[in-house]
């Protein structure tokens, strides 16, 4: 009798430590600190819609009105941001998306239903942040067709023939085909026959300076 | 003592049942947001389209183009040995064997770069490896690697080597069956000027 009872208490005993482990291994198992909030077929769903992009021409005319119920969020580095920036955009490099007070940001931007417009020096450089903040359940968030390259002018290229806007980057700006078959055929390229003139730098003279003592 | 064991038996039983409550365990092997920011601060996914000229020309075994334009563009024109796969398309299990390939840069790459990123986004967070986007897709590759411009005649030899080379590289994409006569490069010299000297008088 006693020898059984020894028995049974070693495996409850056994039985405790397994179970205090399982118990510690669920509540330590890593939880992520960012939760996906779409899956990935529902978040291909969303780029592929191009709901969520913003035309260039559309975010002036909201500047321009002062259409309540926007927020521009400029992503590029401090440096770029104080060289010039849409009108009231706030600066959030993209490198701190994740910092609290900025997630604190986005939060209230999506409770008081604020669409938050991301931009970069192009479409680009925002569209990672952009989908990441998607993906995380931000869907009050839009990316900047062109990016402030654009919008400020600096990469619109005035002598552009295409009827295309240059902000849809994903249009071919050229017929690869024709191009492909110029050149197999031999055709010179009339670019190559361009000369260049050639430009000789003259460096100013540095007036000279006496400077006397006393 | 049954009771006991009884007891044993049905707190091990719940236990396993608390396994269904667990998290979806795709989430598992999805790389976190935070992990997939702190790639995207490091500019390293992206390389140029000269790059990507040398190591076709190269016939680089490491790497491995996928063309992410729909399959209309993609038979029309397409880089050299890429696979198409159209971004609609990229969570299709179909392509697994694709994207999982040990040892081998995937470049993706399409008309600009958006497509491709996203392209990349998305691999990466179903958490494949080894992925590249090619910036400026295939405009910029017609703009640099087919049409190149000449640089202006200040322009440093280095900007001269990387317009030799893609002349070259264009003959290589063209089928070589391209005549150009060279241009010589006119080499302008430089004579550094004698600093004036400054008279400074002191006390």
């Amino acid at each position: 009798m006693k020898d059984t009872n020894l028995k049974t208490n070693r495996l409850s005993i056994a039985v405790l430590i397994f179970v205090s482990l399982l118990v510690i291994g669920f509540i330590t198992m890593s939880k992520p600190e960012f939760e996906y909030k779409l899956t990935l077929e529902q978040s291909l769903e969303q780029i592929l819609s191009l709901e969520d992009e913003m035309n260039p021409d559309e975010l002036m005319e909201i500047i321009d009105s002062e259409t309540k119920g926007y927020k521009v969020v400029d992503i590029r580095n401090p440096y770029e941001f104080v060289k010039g920036n849409i009108q009231g955009s706030k600066n959030i490099p993209y490198q701190n998306l994740f910092a609290k007070e900025n997630i604190e940001f986005f939060d209230q931007m999506k409770k008081d239903s604020v669409t938050v417009v991301l931009c970069g020096y192009d479409q680009l450089e925002a569209n990672g942040s952009w989908m990441l903040l998607q993906q995380l359940g931000y869907s009050n968030v839009k990316v900047l067709q062109g990016g402030y390259g654009y919008y400020s002018g600096e990469t619109f290229d005035m002598f552009s023939e295409s009827e295309i806007p240059q902000y849809f980057v994903e249009e071919p700006k050229y017929s690869f085909v024709e191009i492909m078959d110029k050149l197999t055929s031999g055709s010179i390229i009339e670019d190559e026959k361009v000369e260049y003139e050639s430009i000789i730098p003259t460096r100013k003279k540095k007036e000279t300076v006496i400077e006397g003592g006393c | 003592m049954n009771i006991r064991y009884i007891f044993f038996a049905i707190l091990l039983l719940a236990l396993g049942a608390g396994l269904f409550f667990l998290p979806d365990p795709k989430a598992d092997y999805e790389t976190q947001a935070e992990n997939i920011l702190s790639e995207l601060k490091d500019q390293t996914r992206f390389v140029s389209t000269d790059e990507v000229a040398e190591r076709i020309i190269n016939q680089d075994p490491s790497l491995f183009l996928i063309d992410v334009r729909m399959v209309d563009y993609y038979e029309e024109f397409s880089l050299p040995g890429a696979a198409n796969i159209p971004l609609e398309e990229i969570l299709n299990p179909d392509w697994v064997d694709y994207l999982e390939q040990d040892g081998v840069d995937l470049v993706f790459y399409s008309n600009g770069d958006i497509y491709a990123e996203q392209a990349w986004m998305l691999a990466k967070r179903m958490g494949y490896k080894n992925l590249y986007v090619m910036k400026g897709g295939l405009n910029h590759w017609f703009e640099t690697i087919i049409q190149p411009k000449r640089p202006a005649a200040t322009a440093s030899s280095t900007e001269f080597d990387l317009y030799e080379f893609r002349k070259g590289a264009r003959q290589y994409f063209s089928g070589g069956s391209l005549n150009i006569e060279d241009v010589e490069a006119e080499s302008l010299t430089f004579t550094r000027k004698k600093k004036e000297t400054v008279i400074e008088g002191g006390c």
